[in-house]
């Protein structure tokens, strides 16, 4: 999963998590009592999100969610990679040599260049092969 | 049995290990074909589709619906089914493979391939289980070679047309490679209308020529992309060739490289 998709899961679990604990305020005095209490940063636990790890710490003012950073978000070595937001597939690499080997058949060109392989159809052309 | 005749423009070459003459020839009893005969069938084969498919013969039906001469609905059965592949290959590869091109029609990328498997079908209905057959540096494999080993085929270097780069063991599968040492730039990408050069070989393995020639085809379209597109498609495993002398492949395709 993209690394946004991420936060943004993150920034909404923060979110309503932070709700419920300033709507669990009762009486009268709930909303005076929200307003004062709830500010500051809170830093959520480590909690395992199947691909790895993810932890939140979210900044609440006056008991509004200002801001939220995902301080760990999952790393997911195991499926692909993220380079610059792109997935890659998992794909070897090597330096090729040259070869003499004895082999039944050969893939790969049997012209060596467009003017000769345009030359020989010209040719068979004429001879109605 | 190794024979080698010029079709469509190119070598194609029919070989068939010796014991199959004699393996078939004493189970089937009375009449099964000689390797010859096999050939010649396969050859035949060739010839009746280059006369149906050829861009460059202009009583082709190619030619004539290029022209607009002929309907695409009018065409022959044979015609509608390559059609049909095109269609099918032009969805799966998102466009980077299409016969319909700068307003002509071409089908010539899938055509070789397919004109291979069919020339291999009839070998099947003749009882055949092993043989292989090539033209223009695609391959349909089957079975063993005369050793009754997998058969062993190389991979030609785009950089020393007499050198191989590697060495596979192929049992039963097709192989197609496409290269800009084959026709120089003779593969458009079609989303720029300039030719795909920066890649300088792309092998494919698929489970038959026709699959791996129309995957070779539009992968090697998309340059550096083609390698991750390969890799996208489960059916088939691709060996990438850069100009720079570095090979990218898919894991898939590690089964198939001689040590």
């Amino acid at each position: 999963m993209k690394t946004r998709t991420w936060k943004r899961i993150a920034r909404a679990a923060a979110a309503s998590a932070l709700g419920l604990m300033v709507s669990s305020a009762a009486g009268a005095q709930a909303a005076a009592t929200r307003a004062s209490a709830a500010s500051g940063t809170f830093t959520g636990r480590r909690e395992y999100a199947y691909y790895g790890y993810v932890k939140v710490q979210a900044t609440v003012r006056n008991g509004t969610v200002t801001d939220v950073q995902v301080l760990e978000f999952p790393n997911e070595n195991g499926l692909s990679q993220h380079i610059n937001g792109v997935a890659l597939p998992y794909l070897i690499q090597e330096t090729v040599g040259g070869h003499s080997w004895r082999v039944d058949l050969v893939s790969g060109a049997t012209f060596t260049s467009q003017a000769y392989e345009k030359s020989l159809r010209e040719a068979l052309q004429q001879t109605g092969l | 049995m190794k024979r080698t005749e010029i079709i469509m423009g190119m070598p194609v070459t029919v070989a068939i290990p010796d014991r199959e003459q004699l393996d078939r020839g004493n189970q089937r009893g009375a009449w099964f074909p000689t390797l010859d005969t096999a050939a010649e069938a396969v050859f035949a084969s060739f010839r009746a589709v280059d006369e149906r498919f050829s861009p460059y013969k202009e009583s082709s039906e190619t030619s004539r619906i290029d022209r607009g001469d002929l309907d695409p609905e009018d065409a022959s059965d044979e015609m509608k089914e390559v059609l049909r592949l095109a269609e099918d290959t032009r969805q799966r590869t998102d466009g980077y493979f299409d016969v319909r091109f700068k307003g002509r029609f071409d089908p010539s990328g899938l055509v070789k391939g397919w004109a291979i498997w069919k020339a291999a079908r009839l070998l099947d209905e003749d009882g055949f289980l092993s043989f292989c057959i090539e033209a223009g540096g695609d391959i349909e494999v089957r079975g063993a070679n005369d050793e009754g080993q997998p058969w062993v085929v190389g991979i030609r270097s785009p950089f020393d047309p007499s050198l191989l780069i590697r060495r596979l063991h192929l049992h039963s599968c097709g192989i197609a490679t496409s290269g800009t040492y084959v026709r120089g730039a003779h593969i458009w990408n079609p989303r720029t209308g300039k030719a795909a050069n920066e890649i300088a070989s792309l092998t494919v393995i698929g489970p038959n020529v026709y699959e791996a020639d129309r995957f070779a085809t539009a992968a090697f379209a998309m340059g550096e992309e083609g390698i991750r597109f390969l890799a996208g498609v489960p059916e088939v495993e691709g060996y990438m060739v850069d100009s720079r002398g570095t090979a990218t492949y898919t894991p898939g395709f590690a089964r198939y490289l001689a040590a």
